[in-house]
């Protein structure tokens, strides 16, 4: 049974873009939100096997949406999807309890690589 | 701190956080496109509030004009300006769509522009991290498109917020034959440009 993700992203350009590289690889796109509180809402009612998330979104940010989710749901597999690719942030995300960041611009290679370790195919 | 000269030495280490910040921003480029990007060293320079809406009308035609705020150890507004007729050739390539075809903006190609200008003007912030040690985020983009003078109004009540100084960075991309240069302006606080000048002293010395 093909992974259930959800995406969050302000820009749907960049929800379009990661559509088209895990549809094909497999995975089944589940929800989309445009922000971190749509991002939660949808979490807790749509309980994914993976959820990608940017860092900078209206209403509540990535880190935010991040500790909010690991609070109910310990084990939430998160990736963090952010074009800024500061260390601080980056650590600041992975304690927060995200398992992998991906910096933007993103490779097909690379972001599937990433989603395989954490979810496997 | 207006009309203030740079020393030589902070001239270099801007120029070459700008060429950092340039470098970056190209990768990504190229990264989102899948072409090659030629980048030809960047013009760095710091110019009075005065003159910045001198630089916007210089462009004769609609531009498109990626807008955010920046927050954390530097607080500034940055806006990077885009002709229309390059952004157009962007999204094409960007969407896989056959040359001349986009000739207006769908939601998704604003949305493609406003993701440019985040990891294009993100870039320069990851270097600004990497280089001198502050760390800052940007907003949510906001994005306009309109005839330079219009563009130049709205950001008009912003510019009354920021310090007497902005950085002009005039990126010189080439994609094949095509120019694809950008011109970005970062406008700092007064107190942050202070921090970055500071900033760039320290990284001087300690190199």
């Amino acid at each position: 049974m093909s992974k259930k993700v959800l995406l969050a992203d302000d820009a749907s350009f960049m929800r379009m873009m990661l559509k088209n590289i895990l549809e094909p690889a497999g995975y089944q796109i589940v929800g989309e939100a445009s922000n971190g509180r749509e991002a939660i809402e949808l979490y807790r009612k749509l309980k994914p096997d993976l959820f990608i998330t940017d860092m900078i979104m209206p209403e509540v940010g990535g880190i935010d949406v991040v500790k909010e989710v690991i609070k109910e749901f310990p084990n939430a597999n998160i990736i963090i999807c952010s074009a800024i690719g500061q260390q601080t942030l980056v650590i600041e995300a992975i304690q927060a309890g995200a398992k992998d960041y991906i910096v933007k611009p993103f490779d097909q290679a690379n972001v599937l690589e990433t989603i395989n370790k954490i979810v496997g195919t | 701190m207006q009309n203030e000269k740079l020393s030589d030495s902070q001239r270099d280490a801007l120029k070459e956080l700008s060429n950092i910040g340039a470098g970056s921003a190209a990768t990504a480029l190229s990264q989102l496109l899948g072409k090659d990007i030629k980048l030809n060293v960047p013009e760095v320079t710091i110019i009075p509030i005065e003159k910045v809406n001198e630089k916007i009308a210089k462009h004769q035609q609609i531009i498109a004009a990626v807008y955010l705020r920046i927050y954390g150890e530097i607080q500034a507004r940055a806006l990077l300006i885009l002709p229309q007729d390059k952004i157009f050739y962007i999204i094409d390539l960007l969407t896989k769509k056959k040359l001349g075809t986009t000739k207006e903006f769908g939601e998704i190609e604003q949305s493609a522009i406003k993701e440019i200008g985040n990891i294009i003007i993100s870039s320069y912030l990851n270097a600004l991290a990497k280089f001198i040690g502050l760390n800052s985020v940007p907003s949510v983009p906001a994005l306009a498109v309109d005839m330079a003078d219009a563009i130049i109004q709205t950001i008009s009540a912003e510019l009354a917020e920021v310090g007497p100084d902005a950085f002009l960075i005039e990126n010189e991309m080439t994609e094949e034959e095509n120019d694809l240069s950008t011109t970005l302006l970062i406008l700092p606080e007064m107190a942050s440009m202070k921090k970055i000048l500071k900033a760039l002293n320290d990284t001087i010395k300690g190199s």
